[in-house]
């Protein structure tokens, strides 16, 4: 397996922009999240994420509030300039 | 805004007033009977699905008006609503299903809609599909087509799309998929009469509906199959078999527990082993339907210019900025409680002094040579409690107009986002801040205001949290007595108080986070929904269902228990002292005594049951002061020490929740059990501080003096 270097949503900065490639949720949260536009290979790009507390991401023309925790599970490869924060 | 429930223990006006404003009409048997009066025999069944957000309930207002009838789920806490369309000479029941951006198990709000569109098999299902979010919308429409009923898909939000620079294709779009597409603009009532005709014209020739069905995933095409057989024979004829069988693959646990109990022991094995070497089969099936539909928005949507989401950008660098976003959510509530002070407090004024006493100074003439205890039951009990009830409608109105602005804008989902991290550690939702803090008015909307919270977890503890926001009632207990007891020390106790209530209520919500939730706490994933304007109708509306649900369901309760009260104060003999209550009072005295409450102190306690400022009369009666404050001060000084009465305020301020916020508490949980548990946790709690209070203030005023 050659993955190209993957980084949890949380290590994007505000901005950033990832293509997801894994979702490490647990299922019930991981159900959420497919519903609200989150799929393998969707583009994500980070607008907010304070030091502490949710970040926001825009995912599929929805702004979508995500736990810190949860967003940790979620692994991109980021886009561009949005390099490892 | 010292009147809260100030008519409570004066007159109020006739019987019936109250219940004028919950009509007949809207008072119909629940949903699942398919025998409304106006839908005849032919009636079709039409639900209404879509993801939150989406303009669901404005289309399902714009159809049905005030024709609406309120319940609940089949044992669910979600409000269910249905209303009949009239259609040209044909009646449709319009079925508003629960909003849901999937059909999934794990909340009860899709549960609700999967479960009415299996069993109930409405002749067409409307979904409304947000275009500037089509792709994620579309995601509950490949759900939906998976199910048992032919689909007809509402576009909304088309303005708002075009003003984003994006060009929506209705017709591409009805090719794509294959199914009737019409674009609304429910605010303005466009596209409804299309809507109908389309839904119509689906349940006239269902045979004729065929559309296009998202691909399962190639590599699990044979797992499908093989499920697909395994499974014959053992699913009740609701389900269809292939649904059932996808939702296994999803790893969709309620579908999981009903299969175990329809199918034999053996083969549940088989199908077990099956599953498990498919665990992730999940991603893949979702990976699939999005790339379907990125591929069917791809035919109808096409981009005009770089896209822009500019009001919402701009409202937000404020909103959910981690400094300015507290700031922001500080300065709306600011303006909630000034307009609450501004209009309500005026105009309860005007109810208390033009209508309640007004109208219960003529039912006192009218019964002079009636008995006295007549005079007083229906004057003090039965009208007392209507005035009670009448009073609490000017707050209803100002606090649920402000939450339904708040939550129709887009704005409540910021608060939730912004607060989150402060309410954490209590297991409480962000949201729950908006009805906590807006129940500094009056704890009864902060109950009802509860319900825009979607699990019932944090729903509960928001419920029993509310009463220890100090209430305006309350407030005018301090206002009046710090100063009697404390003289210039009057702020800093009001203020100590009112932290000591925080303090606990904080306190409290952690403990009962752990205890009673264990600490589990569904992660915060949550939309933030584009602004827009808030619909005057769709306000309006949520004003009125909510303010007639009181009146209606509360208001019977708090006239039984005005009329109790009166009852247990006025007998036997005919004053306070020699009543049920202070006979009570005196009986329970021992247990106040640590707390350096005499009897005395106790019944003006129990005596604020109906109303928190009562304990002011109340002390006025017991210390033979009447209504003169001057005197009641006076004596209060001369006859209550220091100590007890530090402890007095203490035990007001936390005690148990007055007769309206127990109601609405039962009224909210279905049951006597939780107001019950908050009421004797509360009271439990309140008692406790007085101890500490007065045991500490004694050892200090000791020592200094």
């Amino acid at each position: 397996m050659t993955e190209p270097a993957l980084q949890s949503l949380t290590q994007l900065p505000a901005g950033g922009r990832g293509v997801v490639r894994r979702l490490d949720t647990p299922a019930d949260t991981l159900t959420r999240l497919l519903a609200l536009g989150f799929s393998r290979g969707v583009e994500a790009v980070v607008l907010e994420n304070p030091r502490r507390g949710a970040l926001i991401a825009l995912v599929r023309q929805t702004r979508i509030a995500i736990d810190r925790a949860v967003a940790a599970t979620i692994l991109v490869e980021a886009v561009g300039h949005g390099s490892a924060g | 805004m010292s009147g809260c429930h100030g008519a409570a223990a004066r007159p109020g006006p006739p019987p019936g007033a109250g219940r004028r404003l919950a009509p007949a009409a809207l008072l119909e048997p629940p949903a699942r009977a398919n025998t409304s009066p106006q839908a005849g025999a032919a009636a079709l069944t039409v639900a209404l699905a879509g993801q939150p957000n989406v303009g669901k309930s404005t289309i399902f207002n714009r159809l049905t008006g005030l024709h609406q009838h309120v319940g609940n789920w089949p044992g669910k806490t979600i409000e269910q609503r249905w209303g009949v369309v009239q259609q040209g000479r044909r009646a449709m029941r319009l079925v508003d299903l629960p909003g849901t951006y999937s059909l999934a198990a794990g909340s009860p709000e899709s549960q609700a809609a999967r479960e009415f569109i299996l069993h109930e098999r409405p002749d067409v299902v409307v979904m409304v599909a947000d275009v500037t979010a089509l792709a994620r919308n579309l995601y509950l429409l490949a759900e939906l087509l998976t199910l048992p009923a032919p689909v007809v898909l509402a576009l909304t939000m088309l303005d708002v799309a075009a003003g984003q620079g994006l060009r929506v294709d209705s017709a591409a779009l009805e090719t794509a998929l294959g199914l009737p597409v019409v674009p609304v603009a429910a605010a303005h009532g466009e596209g409804l009469a299309a809507l109908l005709t389309a839904v119509e014209r689906v349940a006239a020739d269902p045979a004729a509906y065929r559309p296009a069905r998202p691909p399962v995933p190639r590599q699990h095409g044979p797992v499908l199959a093989t499920l697909d057989g395994l499974l014959n024979g053992s699913v009740p004829a609701a389900y269809p078999r292939d649904w059932v069988a996808l939702k296994l693959l999803e790893g969709d646990v309620q579908v999981r527990d009903d299969v175990r109990l329809w199918v034999p022991e053996g083969r549940w094995h088989d199908l077990d082993a099956v599953l498990a070497a498919h665990e992730d089969a999940l991603l893949d099936v979702a990976g699939e339907r999005y790339a379907w539909i990125d591929r069917v928005v791809g035919a109808a949507v096409t981009p005009t210019r770089a896209a822009t989401s500019g009001l919402t950008e701009r409202l937000d660098a404020v909103a959910v900025h981690p400094v300015l976003g507290p700031l922001a959510l500080l300065a709306v509530l600011g303006v909630v409680f000034a307009l609450t002070y501004a209009v309500a407090a005026p105009v309860q004024a005007w109810l208390e002094a033009s209508v309640v006493d007004a109208l219960g100074g003529r039912l006192t003439d009218a019964l002079a040579g009636a008995p006295a205890w007549l005079s007083g039951l229906l004057v003090d009990g039965v009208l007392g409690g209507a005035g009670t009830v009448l009073t609490f409608l000017p707050v209803l109105v100002i606090f649920f107009a402000a939450l339904g602005v708040l939550e129709d804008s887009g704005y409540l989902a910021r608060v939730a986002y912004v607060m989150d991290r402060f309410v954490q550690a209590m297991g409480l939702h962000g949201k729950s801040v908006l009805p906590l803090v807006l129940g500094l008015g009056c704890n009864v909307p902060a109950v009802m205001g509860a319900r825009i919270l979607e699990t019932p977890s944090s729903r509960l503890l928001t419920i029993l949290l509310a009463p220890l926001v100090p209430c305006a009632a309350r407030f005018a207990v301090l206002a009046f007595l710090a100063p009697a007891f404390f003289g210039q020390y009057a702020a800093l106790v009001s203020v100590g108080l009112v932290a000591l209530n925080l303090a606990v209520l904080a306190v409290l919500g952690v403990l009962l986070h752990r205890l009673l939730f264990k600490g589990e706490r569904a992660a915060l994933v949550m939309e933030l929904p584009l602004y827009h304007r808030p619909s005057a109708r769709t306000i309006g509306l949520f004003v009125w269902t909510n303010t007639r649900e009181f009146v209606h369901k509360a208001g019977t309760t708090i006239m039984l228990v005005s009329v109790l009260i009166w009852a247990l104060s006025s007998f036997p003999g005919d004053g306070l002292e020699e009543s049920v209550l202070g006979q009570f009072g005196r009986a329970i005295e021992p247990l106040g005594a640590a707390a350096g409450l005499d009897w005395r102190l106790l019944v003006a306690l129990l005596a604020s049951f109906l109303a928190k400022e009562n304990a002011v009369a109340a002390l006025g009666v017991l210390y033979g002061a009447g209504d003169e404050a001057g005197l009641l001060t006076e004596l209060i000084q001369q006859q209550v020490p220091l100590a007890s009465a530090l402890s007095f305020l203490a035990v007001e301020m936390l005690f148990i929740p007055c007769a309206a916020t127990l109601t609405v508490m039962r009224r909210e949980t279905g049951a006597w059990r939780w107001p019950l548990v908050g009421a004797g946790l509360l009271a439990g709690i309140a008692l406790l501080v007085g101890v500490l209070v007065y045991q500490g203030a004694g050892l200090l005023l000791a020592l200094g003096g």
